[in-house]
C-alpha cells in the first residue's frame, strides 16, 4: 500500500510572476506602479520594460484620463491635468514638477507635440538645440529621439513637426520639416528604433 | 412559460478536485472553463474530469461562480456580488481562486479576481506588497535608496 502523507503544513498560495506581471500590475494606476518599482529587482526591471509598457497601455483605456495643458496662460508652463473615473479633476500640476527626472526644472520651453497610445511626443524649443523626446508618463521614461540639427547643423529653423504611432510597424515616428536655405527644406523622420533620422531633401 | 428544461435532465459533468472530492456540474457551467472543455474532448463522455490543481474548497466556489454566470440574472449585478465577495474574503482564498481561474482558463473570473487584487494593492507601500506577495527584497540598501529618491513624488 502506498503511504500518503497528510498535507498538514501551512498552505501559502503564491502567485507566479507571469500572472502578477500580465494580469495584476497592468491594472494599477501609474502612481502605484512607480511606487512599486522599489519592491524588488524583478519588479523594477519589469515596470521599466517595453513589453510591460504595451500591456499597461492595453489596460489603461479603463484608467483615469490625463490631459496635458500646453503653455498655461498663467506662467507659460505646461500642466498635467488628470481626471478620475467620474471626470472630476484629480490633479493639476506643472509638468516639470511631476516629472522632474524627465524634465529638468530649467526646461521651461518643453512643448507637447501630441500624444498617442498613452505616450507623449515632446520637443525642447528652448534654444538652437531643437530636440525631440518621447515620454511615457506611466513609467517615467523619456528618450531623446533626435534633432534635425543632428543631421544638418546648418539648418535655419524648424517649420513644423508631427508625432504618431504607426501600427503596421509597431513603432512611433516623428516627422519634422526644417529650413535648409532660401530654396530647400529638410524633412526628417525620427523613430525610436533607429535613433537617427532618415533624411529627405526637397 | 419560458422554462421547458424541467422535463429533460441537464447534462452533468463530473469533476474531481485535488483532494478527490467529486462534483456534479451542469455542462454549460463547466464549459465556461476552456481547460475543462479541452479535457472533455480528450476523454470519453462519462469519464470523470480530474482537476489535480484545484482544492475542493476553491472548486466549490468556482463552480458556484460559473453556475451564477449561466443564470439569466443580469450579469452585472451577479458580478457586483462576486466582486464584493472577493474583496472581503481572505487573501489566501483570493489568490487560490486566481490560480484556479488561470489553470481552468475562466477569463471572466480571472479578470474579476485580478482586479480585486489590483484594487487591494493601490494604497499599499512597497513593504506591504512584499509581505502580501511573499517577495524577498533583493535590492541593496543603496539601490533602494536611489530608486526611492527618484520616485519620491509617488509616496506623497
Amino acid at each position: 500500500m502506498e503511504e500518503k502523507t497528510a498535507k498538514s503544513e501551512i498552505h501559502l498560495p503564491i502567485l507566479p510572476d507571469d500572472l502578477i506581471v500580465e494580469q495584476i500590475l497592468p491594472r494599477l494606476p501609474v502612481k502605484s506602479l512607480i511606487r512599486f518599482k522599489s519592491v524588488s529587482k524583478y519588479w523594477f526591471s519589469t515596470i521599466f520594460s517595453n513589453k510591460f509598457e504595451k500591456t499597461h497601455l492595453k489596460f489603461s483605456y479603463y484608467c483615469p484620463q490625463v490631459l496635458m495643458l500646453e503653455n498655461g496662460y498663467l506662467d507659460g508652463l505646461n500642466y498635467w491635468l488628470s481626471l478620475d473615473e467620474c471626470s472630476n479633476v484629480k490633479e493639476l500640476v506643472a509638468f516639470y514638477c511631476k516629472y522632474s527626472i524627465i524634465v529638468p526644472s530649467d526646461f521651461y520651453s518643453i512643448c507637447v507635440k501630441g500624444s498617442d497610445n498613452g505616450l507623449l511626443g515632446l520637443y525642447d524649443a528652448s534654444d538652437e538645440d531643437f530636440c525631440f523626446y518621447l515620454c511615457n508618463p506611466a513609467t517615467q521614461q523619456c528618450s531623446r529621439v533626435g534633432s534635425p540639427y543632428d543631421n544638418h547643423p546648418e539648418s535655419m529653423g524648424v517649420f513644423g513637426s508631427g508625432f504618431g504611432y504607426v501600427s503596421s510597424i509597431d513603432d512611433y515616428r516623428i516627422g519634422c520639416i526644417s529650413e535648409k536655405d532660401q530654396k530647400g527644406r529638410h524633412i526628417d523622420v525620427f523613430s525610436l528604433g533607429l535613433g537617427n533620422g532618415k533624411e529627405q531633401l526637397f | 412559460m419560458a422554462s421547458s428544461s424541467t422535463s429533460e435532465q441537464k447534462k452533468k459533468i463530473r469533476l474531481k478536485s485535488a483532494d478527490n472530492e467529486l462534483f456534479d456540474v451542469d455542462e454549460d457551467a463547466a464549459l465556461q472553463s476552456e481547460t475543462i472543455k479541452n479535457l472533455l474532448q480528450e476523454i470519453s463522455g462519462d469519464q470523470i474530469v480530474p482537476l489535480p490543481n484545484v482544492t475542493s474548497k476553491i472548486l466549490a466556489k468556482v463552480i458556484e461562480y460559473c453556475s451564477n454566470m449561466c443564470e439569466l440574472d443580469p450579469i452585472i449585478s451577479v458580478n457586483k456580488q462576486w466582486e464584493s465577495f472577493f474583496k472581503n474574503c481572505d487573501q489566501d482564498t483570493l489568490f487560490d481562486t486566481i490560480l484556479a481561474a488561470n489553470y481552468l482558463s475562466i477569463k471572466s473570473l480571472l479578470d474579476l479576481t485580478c482586479k480585486c487584487v489590483a484594487d487591494m494593492m493601490k494604497g499599499k507601500t512597497p513593504e506591504e506588497i512584499r509581505e502580501k506577495f511573499h517577495i524577498v527584497n533583493d535590492l541593496t540598501s543603496e539601490e533602494e535608496a536611489k530608486i526611492r529618491a527618484e520616485i519620491s513624488w509617488a509616496f506623497e
